[in-house]
């Protein structure tokens, strides 16, 4: 993981401690013991446990048992249509989502940094959907969809736009936008605070300068603003994208991939094939294709920001 | 996962070991008062298990309207007074994800000794071996009160897996006064109205202005479409086996042809093509759509929230060549895992008694599997909405096809349910939504 | 440095945009959750309940598993955030006075783990709990809730540390303190703010978990309030709305709160920019 993105955006730190004496090296190492036995146990094992079941045919049963059947999973999926529509809807709600977020955070970030009264409603309404469980953000979504009782419908009834209920999540069409709405919601707390955190960092005098020069605003965030905060935006949008592209309690909740299959995001997919039909094997086939693409659009992502900061 | 990404956001802007440094001392009692209570909540959860003497008995059931919920209790309390070594212990489950749920949980050897399942869910696990075949343990009595036909659809290779208890059938729900209001006589028994009478009649039913004449709540339309297909002999599989052959034949596209048909003409709600059961009902009280066809659990709903002055019937099964129907009772069954069978049959025998299968059967307005039951209920509701057209459907159940095929849970979620929406919603044609079944079907089966 | 009067208006017309879009969700829950059933099933409802009424919390204390449910994700939450804490502590220190490749170690495994979809993760750790004897166990969730929180805990805590200058450990030692006093009577006293803030951060963590928590626990006498709410909203909830937003609000308040305690102090740091404006 060399081109990491927090590497990318955190300068190195603290270089100069010193080593521990060597006496106690030995003692010291001990005490990492407890923490390291349980994530060796159960998460690096059944992490490399989980790639490795995806070239078997494990089955859930009350013995799994298992063998090796080489790309057998991968062939299978080639001709999986359901594969194929909901990599498709996954990329397609990945990238929305992270690029709506990204836009909606950077103008809320720019206006909570701009010394507006408010801010003491905002700054906690920036914050809330953060510490809210998936599942209760897609109940509280559910009620605003809701084609009876939802208030959008009684909102678009009332000043007469529509004379008949419309079922959002449950049309064909409206379901992949709404699901993506509630998404953007609940994930722009994070991009919010990064925004504002990197926004405060960039040196006001530099902003005065530039005023002083003449530059109007656009300019002024052109010149100034975002090549201070680029880095940090590049790193938190790459991992907004794998958030979303990984993300399954909300949308379970919400359609559970429904209607139709139009919102079977690629986890709700390996979680049918896993648990609702006992497929291990190709469920974890699944997740490993999900790795790949997650890391070949990370990492063309990555390349071209590091490009353009040689080139800068 | 959201913590995560609060401390990412953290490491990105690297400031958070400055501003952390101080949180009130209060928070640290708060704190440690919280976690002193947690350990010994935890310890009291872990001494009551390693009780002794009275065995404990898990039984899952979906049931969910207020009406089952309460006779399932019932029925659970009364046994647990009545037999102090054998408790048992009532797992409420998600009607929408039993089947996932069981999956998971015979996977994890965590599977209930008792499980309430409907009968078309039942082969797969059956052939798998997850559950007990009951013929030798099904007492007599239970045995006799059940018809044979009943039986015959949770028998898989010759093994009985589950105890037929009620039985739900697709039903039109009416507005009577609107229906009085347009001319329209409620349809008898001995005249039901055909698909082409519901077609006129809704069609008559519908304002000139907004509003429709009809809805279906087709959320997952696969099982009732297909159900509602066999009056017109759409058999959809063919063979019997685990693995039967799908041929979908213009009988089987009859219903979902004529369900479009309403649709384009404006007469059917498009809304409920993705709405449950329960879903549509807002809509029927508000005079939106005059006539509903629903699974007839529904009516426990209407019973609860119709509002006042508001007059409903039940109408008799709707007729194509024949009113028949899938017979998909809802089952109980017993866990392979399960130590003790014979004491979970000695359950399922006080659960399958007359009074009970009579009171889960008008919770529910399912039909009862059982004929004692069937005559109580009968007694006792005829005349109430409509009831005797349900009660008078047993006769139209058949033992539906897919009921032994093991793949047909999944076909119904991935395949079924998407595609018979995809062709309502106006997405493929006839042609596309006829491959695409008997595709998926095979693909199902590989 | 002040802005014309017109771009002013057209900020605060930006920021109310924001603060609707944002609260108004929120709003709605609360709205729902106070409202009697005829109003909610009215086709144009209201913003407000126009009648105020307390019964859908009286239905969603009195008719679901919801209080052994809140009990359940307390027990859950709470032992996770501790143990968590209790095995990162020691190991944070390592962390933190050694210049080691286990730093970077750590760090790689919180992305790595980040990039891998949970799907890979469920079922290896879905077996091993079954041969263990730990599916459908608090325990077992808890023991998976620990793991996934620890790389967490551990930055976190290794920076707590590392803002504490070691010329006090060496000054101790030098008087002849042994290492064990060292660590706790200078060490932990300072570290103590870090670790309230760890726990809270498990807490939360834990409290808010689903999908775990889906696969792990069968029996509904052990159901986590997600899962309980996610089983509600799936066929009873959408009869009963009210009950519905009065248990997702309950079940939502813990976390909020303990959010808020150590939010005031988290933004203060974070947007304190912002304040001064």
């Amino acid at each position: 993981m060399a081109q990491n993105p927090v590497a990318l955006a955190r300068p190195r730190r603290r270089q100069s401690e010193l080593r521990a004496p060597a006496s106690n090296s030995r003692g010291m190492w001990l005490l990492l013991v407890p923490s390291l036995i349980p994530v060796v146990v159960f998460s690096v094992y059944p992490l490399v446990n989980g790639v490795w079941l995806g070239f078997t045919d494990a089955r859930a049963g009350r013995n799994v048992q298992f063998s090796f059947n080489g790309f057998d999973n991968y062939v299978k999926m080639l001709k999986d249509e359901l594969f194929w529509s909901s990599f498709q809807i996954g990329l397609v709600w990945a990238f929305s989502v992270t690029a709506i977020q990204f836009l909606l955070a950077l103008g809320l970030a720019l206006l909570l940094n701009s010394g507006l009264k408010l801010q003491w409603l905002a700054r906690p309404l920036a914050l809330v959907p953060w510490a809210m469980p998936s599942v209760i953000v897609a109940i509280l979504w559910k009620l605003i969809y809701h084609p009876d009782a939802g208030i959008l419908n009684g909102m678009l009834h009332s000043l007469g736009l529509i004379t008949d209920s419309i079922n959002w999540l449950g049309s064909f069409e409206l379901a992949l936008p709404a699901v993506i709405i509630v998404g953007v919601w609940a994930g722009m707390p994070q991009t919010t605070v990064t925004l504002l955190a990197a926004l405060q960092g960039t040196p006001a005098e530099l902003h005065e300068a530039a005023s002083l020069d003449g530059a109007g605003a656009w300019r002024r965030f052109t010149a100034v603003t975002w090549p201070s905060i680029a880095p940090v935006a590049f790193a938190i949008t790459a991992l907004d994208f794998i958030w979303n592209f990984n993300s399954f309690g909300l949308v379970f909740v919400l359609t559970d991939g429904g209607p139709g299959g139009r919102t079977l995001l690629p986890m709700l997919f390996a979680y049918q094939r896993a648990f609702g039909n006992g497929e291990f094997g190709y469920a974890s086939a699944l997740g490993n294709v999900m790795v790949i693409v997650i890391l070949a659009i990370l990492g063309l992502y990555l390349r071209r920001q590091l490009r353009s900061a040689a080139r800068a | 996962m959201s913590t995560t990404r609060y401390l990412f956001t953290q490491f990105l802007t690297h400031r958070y070991e400055r501003h952390q440094m101080t949180v009130h001392r209060r928070t640290t009692t708060l704190l440690a008062v919280a976690a002193s209570t947690a350990l010994a909540l935890a310890g009291c959860s872990t001494t009551n298990t390693e009780a002794t003497g009275p065995i404990t008995l898990t039984f899952s059931s979906p049931a969910f309207q207020d009406a089952t919920v309460k006779a399932t209790t019932d029925i659970v309390d009364s046994w647990n007074k009545a037999n102090p070594t054998i408790q048992i212990k009532y797992q409420k489950v998600d009607p929408n994800s039993v089947h996932d749920k069981l999956v998971t949980q015979f996977a994890g050897d965590s599977a209930p000794d008792i499980i309430q399942d409907e009968s078309s869910d039942l082969a797969g696990f059956t052939r798998q071996g997850y559950l007990a075949d009951l013929a030798a343990l099904i007492p007599d009595g239970v045995k006799k009160d059940i018809p044979e036909s009943v039986w015959d659809a949770v028998t898989y290779d010759g093994k009985i897996s589950g105890v037929p208890t009620i039985a739900q059938v697709y039903t039109l729900f009416a507005n009577t006064d609107a229906l009085t209001a347009a001319g329209i006589s409620l349809p008898t028994r001995d005249k039901p109205w055909t698909w082409d009478d519901l077609a006129t009649n809704a069609t008559k039913l519908k304002p000139a202005g907004d509003g429709y004449g009809f809805a279906w709540s087709l959320k997952s339309p696969a099982l009732g479409l297909m159900s509602s297909g066999l009056a017109f002999g759409g058999q959809y599989l063919s063979g019997g086996t685990a693995k039967p052959t799908m041929a979908v034949t213009d009988k089987e596209l009859e219903v979902p042809k004529r369900v479009k048909a309403l649709l384009d003409s404006g007469v059917m709600a498009p809304t409920s093509l993705a709405q449950s059961g329960p879903e549509i009902l807002p809509g029927f009280f508000a005079g939106k759509y005059p006539l509903i066809l629903a699974a007839s659990y529904v009516e426990s709903q209407l019973e609860q929230k119709a509002p006042a002055g508001f007059n409903w019937s039940m109408l008799p099964l709707l007729k194509g060549t024949t009113q028949g129907q899938a017979a998909n009772p809802q089952t109980l069954s017993i866990s392979e895992q399960s130590k003790y069978k014979k004491e979970a049959m000695k359950f399922i025998e006080y659960y399958a008694k007359a009074e009970n299968i009579a009171a889960l059967s008008e919770g529910d307005a399912m039909i009862p599997a059982s004929k004692a039951a069937a005559e109580i209920v009968t007694k006792k509701l005829t005349g109430r909405h409509g009831w005797e057209n349900i009660l008078a459907a047993s006769s139209q159940l058949v033992d539906a096809p897919w009921n032994k095929a093991d793949n047909f849970p999944r076909f119904k979620t991935e395949i079924g349910n998407p595609t018979f929406q995809e062709y309502l919603g106006g997405k493929i044609d006839l042609e596309t939504l006829r491959q695409r079944l008997v595709d998926g079907w095979r693909k199902a089966n590989e | 440095m002040k802005p014309k009067t017109g771009t002013r208006i057209a900020q605060y017309i930006a920021l109310g945009a924001y603060i609707i879009f944002l609260g108004f969700p929120l709003l709605w829950l609360f709205s729902t959750a106070f409202k009697s059933p005829p109003e909610l099933t009215k086709l144009i409802p209201t913003i407000l309940p126009v009648n105020w009424t307390l019964e859908n919390f009286h239905i969603a204390f009195g008719q679901s598993n919801l209080f052994l449910a809140l009990r359940n994700s307390f027990i859950v939450a709470t032992a996770t955030a501790i143990i968590t804490t209790l095995i990162s502590a020691p190991a944070s220190y390592v962390l933190a006075r050694s210049r080691s490749r286990v730093r970077t170690v750590s760090i790689g495994w919180i992305l790595v783990s980040q990039v891998f979809p949970f799907v890979l993760i469920v079922i290896p750790v879905f077996i091993l709990l079954k041969n263990l004897g730990l599916i459908n166990t608090l325990v077992g969730v808890i023991l998976v809730y620990v793991v996934w929180a620890l790389p967490f805990t551990l930055w976190m805590l290794q920076s707590y540390i590392a803002a504490i200058p070691r010329e006090l450990e060496e000054a101790a030692e030098t008087d002849g303190a042994s290492r064990a006093v060292v660590l706790w009577r200078i060490i932990f006293p300072l570290l103590a703010p870090g670790v309230v803030a760890t726990i809270m951060f498990s807490f939360i963590s834990a409290w808010n978990e689903f999908f775990f928590a889906l696969v792990i626990i069968q029996d509904p006498a052990l159901e986590t309030a997600p899962l309980l709410l996610a089983r509600y909203v799936g066929a009873e909830g959408l009869v009963n709305l009210g009950p519905l937003a009065a248990t997702a609000l309950i079940t939502t308040l813990p976390s909020l709160l303990v959010f808020a305690i150590i939010q005031r102090k988290l933004v203060s740091g974070l947007l304190a920019g912002s304040i001064k404006g």
